[in-house]
């Protein structure tokens, strides 16, 4: 058995939109932080750590002071976890870390953005700026077409394939209210026939851009035992930094959550097939793909035949990112890795109202940030499996 | 042989510092430059200021054959920065070069010669204003100048 290492008393979420006017990045991270304050059902004066993202175009530096003082609080630990899409979950175990250090009891996990129309861009100059800009190599979308060629190349794996892995992220969004494509369902044949973006990868393999913010909060294990409502906890962690420009990856077709989600299973006693929600980072497609593979829950190259012969609505044989991950949710950039936090958190208390997992006991939550190169899994925890570990459940 | 014209692209160039400007330079000369670790007989590709292998000092700058493979490749059809749209769907790919590195090139072969695993080989090109790497396959052998 395994110990709980801190709990998951709070999160708050803003709805997505695509477009804001004039809203402030500060703003929406107080908006979502006062959501999870109510959910936790503490107060504010309860939180002592803060970590936020960066936050680049409204406030390069002192990101952790800014946030703290438009908040009004004065944090024991505040810091930027700067990991791109894998921030939300290496804010969790950072929290648990820094909590079971001794620093603080109760942190804030925030991340959001606006979408005003002037978008800010800062200035670099540093080796992607010089060796990938200057040819044309721009964006993400460059980055994962030439990873799903790759593994297409590798595997002899079909445009067909992916295209499951959007409709499935469509056909669950279709069961939350707050997902951008929410009432817009799309099949395979929807997928194939949207325009390339960069090829192979079509515009529904690629997320939507919106605005919003997710917010969590994390405390001890024994604060959380003391409120009257349900937690989740973390169980374990994993977390692993390769490259950032991808012609420096170690490998096409396998990336750093390997080694994340074999240490997160390692340290929670847990196996992939014990988890009864796998809530995936899914920027692209070709990022679900190589998760799956990378999880050990098929083979590699085999991802297209697990997704046939399986189902992943809330009700179906392997539950996967029944929010609609961020294809279906929508990419509030930074604070689209949170929002699988955020819906792991839900399932295992089970406040999933309208898609609840029957009785969840442990969800897999991955985050991937850059390249392929940025990797945190976490494995999250029911109230009942946490406590029974600890030998004090029924 | 379909003829890429990227001169006339108005695009972000290359951010050189002095610890990059030979690879630049030997580029412009229709050569392709690398650094190489005396202490762990390795190439590197970016340059840097200490081998990320070894983290010894002793670079120092080595032409190399330009011999390449793809890994993989993407053809563009809405590029990122707005400066390319003008000489959509072109291709950029990861290369390995035969002494080791990696890199990520633009591709100057026909559609139907886009393979991973296919050999290509360097050549310089002008884009926007510039002389930069690119590669093809190996009877396209022209460096622009
Ligand atoms: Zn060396």
């Amino acid at each position: 058995m395994s110990q709980p290492k801190a709990a998951i008393i709070g999160v708050g979420e803003l709805k997505p939109c695509r477009v804001t006017n004039g809203a402030s990045t500060l703003g929406m991270l107080a908006q979502a932080s006062a959501l999870a304050l109510k959910d936790a059902g503490i107060h504010k004066s309860d939180i002592d750590g803060l970590l936020v993202g960066p936050q680049v175009g409204e406030t390069p530096q002192h990101v952790p002071a800014t946030v703290a003082e438009y908040l009004g609080l004065q944090p024991n630990m505040a810091n930027v976890v700067d990991l791109g899409g894998a921030s939300g979950p290496g804010m969790i175990w950072r929290a648990a870390a820094a909590i079971e250090a001794g620093m603080c009891h109760t942190v804030l996990c925030v991340l959001g953005n606006h979408r005003n129309p002037e978008v800010p861009r800062s200035p670099n100059r540093n080796p992607i700026r010089e060796f990938d800009v200057p040819f044309g190599a721009s964006g993400a979308n460059t980055t994962y077409a030439q990873l799903k060629q790759a593994h297409m190349a590798a595997f002899q794996s079909k445009d067909e394939d992916f295209a499951l892995i959007t409709q499935w992220a469509r056909h669950n969004a279709q069961y939350h209210p707050h997902a951008i494509f929410n009432g817009k369902p799309c099949d395979a044949s929807d997928v194939l026939q949207s325009p390339l973006i960069a090829e192979p990868l079509h515009l529904y393999e690629i997320v939507m851009p919106v605005a919003g913010a997710e917010a969590v909060i994390v405390t001890s294990v024994e604060r959380a035992k003391a409120l009257n409502k349900p937690a989740a906890y973390l169980m374990g962690a994993g977390e692993k930094v390769t490259h950032r420009a991808l012609s420096q990856a170690p490998d096409l077709t396998s990336g750093p959550l390997k080694p994340s989600m074999a240490q997160a299973f390692k340290q929670s006693n847990t196996s992939v097939t014990d988890m009864d929600l796998l809530s995936l980072y899914d920027c692209y497609s070709i990022m679900v793909a190589l998760t799956l593979e990378d999880s050990g829950i098929c083979p590699p190259g085999k991802f297209g035949d697990f997704l046939r012969h399986n189902t992943f609505g809330y009700d179906g044989s392997c539950p996967m990112n029944t929010h609609g991950g961020q294809l279906g949710f929508g990419q509030p950039d930074l604070a689209g890795g949170m929002t699988h936090v955020v819906e792991a958190v839900h399932q295992l208390r089970e406040t999933a109202y309208g898609r609840q997992i029957r009785s969840a006991q442990y969800a897999l939550v991955t985050g991937n940030g850059a390249t392929l190169s940025e990797a945190v899994a976490l494995v999250l925890a029911s109230e009942k499996v946490a406590l029974d570990n600890l030998g004090e459940g029924q | 042989m379909k003829s890429f014209d990227f001169a006339p692209l108005n695009v972000p160039g290359p951010t050189k510092i002095p610890l990059t400007e030979p690879f630049w330079q030997a580029a412009a000369n229709g050569e392709l430059h690398m650094q190489y670790c005396e202490c762990c007989q390795s190439y590197v590709f970016y340059p840097r200021e200490i081998c990320p292998c070894c983290w010894s000092d002793q670079l120092t700058w080595r032409q190399v054959t330009g011999q390449a493979t793809i890994k993989t490749y993407t053809t563009i059809w809405k590029p990122g920065q707005p400066g390319w749209s003008a000489v959509t769907p072109y291709t950029v790919g990861i290369i390995q070069l035969d002494e080791g590195p990696s890199m990520l090139a633009l591709l100057l072969l026909e559609p139907e010669q886009l393979e991973v695993g296919r050999a290509v080989c360097f050549k310089t090109i002008n884009i926007g204003g510039q002389l930069m790497p690119a590669f093809t396959i190996p009877e396209d052998n022209h460096h622009d100048k």
